[in-house]
């Protein structure tokens, strides 16, 4: 593409269709009906690439809510996040555990790297890659936030990217 | 030090101050600078907090290297530049931060990535995008195994 075709504005990006979310991971919770409702109907209409929006937000807050009413005393808390589905408790283990993996060195790209070195570091990435991963099936019923999943992706290519140059190599 | 690799590094690091020069006049955006809300987010958000572009650390790219496809189109065009200029320098070695850059400069088959990718490149001026450019001509240049090394010569006009 020229530099010239970069100058035309944006398209739009299509909406992509998602599934509707997975069961909704086991909290010591339960929506009433009404919130169960307005749940399946946002998941339905959810798309990765955050159609859903404000309106999506504004029913996970409500959704929240409703939870929260219902809960034991003692465990009444809102959720850090919109579309979280997990308490922030487990978030914060898998966070801190997708934190410590992937600040680890795992690009196969620098200089000539051995076979055991890439080997090691394409494990490293599938490592982080899944964790990342984790993080969306465990925490956000592996929909919505198209940003998350894309940087997802980004760390996908670099596992990728080691599992060619491991090939390449005959590693 | 081989002559080669002498020279590779001065390339890399006239790369960077042309992309330094021409981003200088960006203005330092408010917040937030990320796109969408999660935990992620947040830390990337926490590493840039308050800091001008010539204050980030190793250890801030460190910490965003992976994000960069999360920073808002203004927080892209200000610190972008500065996240090239550890990666390029040589300095203090950051881990893929390169490859991270290069990921976003990539153009990307993915609908939704692609007008996000649209998006920030449309704000920039042909300076602008010339030097980076010349970043990502170099780059795929050194690794043309790299997934999107193809698109992105085609996509920058890379000779």
């Amino acid at each position: 593409m020229s530099l010239d075709q970069l100058r035309e504005p944006p398209r739009a990006a299509p909406a992509v269709r998602r599934p509707p979310a997975a069961p909704v991971a086991p909290v010591a919770r339960t929506p009433s009906p009404a919130a169960a409702t307005l749940q399946r109907g946002c998941a339905g209409e959810c798309t990765c690439g955050g159609t859903c929006g404000a309106a999506h937000d504004a029913l996970g807050r409500t959704l929240s809510a409703a939870v929260a009413v219902r809960a034991p005393a003692g465990l009444l808390q809102r959720l850090k996040y919109p579309g979280q589905t997990c308490p922030d408790a487990t978030l914060d283990v898998l966070h801190s555990d997708m934190k410590s993996i992937c600040n680890q060195p795992f690009s196969c790209l620098k200089g000539a790297l051995d076979c055991e070195t890439l080997n090691a570091r394409h494990a490293k990435a599938i490592e982080c890659h899944t964790a990342r991963k984790r993080i969306d099936t465990d925490c956000f019923g592996g929909n919505c936030d198209k940003a998350h999943k894309d940087v997802i992706q980004s760390v996908g290519r670099t596992v990728e990217g080691c599992a060619k140059k491991i090939a390449e190599r005959g590693c | 030090m081989r002559e080669e690799d002498r020279r590779a590094g001065l390339l890399r690091v006239a790369i960077a101050h042309e992309i330094e020069a021409a981003f200088a006049g960006v203005p330092r955006p408010d917040p937030p600078l990320t796109i969408g809300d999660g935990p992620i987010q947040d830390d990337v958000e926490q590493a840039l907090a308050g800091k001008g572009a010539s204050e980030l650390t190793a250890d801030d790219a460190t910490e965003v290297r992976l994000d960069l496809w999360l920073l808002t189109p203004e927080a892209f065009a200000y610190y972008v530049p500065a996240l090239l200029r550890i990666a390029l320098s040589g300095d203090d070695e950051v881990d893929g931060l390169d490859e991270g850059i290069f990921d976003v400069l990539a153009p990307p088959g993915d609908p939704g990535l692609r007008a996000r990718f649209d998006e920030r490149m449309a704000q920039l001026d042909e300076p602008r995008r010339d030097a980076l450019a010349t970043f990502v001509c170099a780059f795929s240049d050194e690794h043309p195994e790299l997934d999107g090394a193809d698109a992105a010569r085609a996509h920058w006009g890379c000779g």
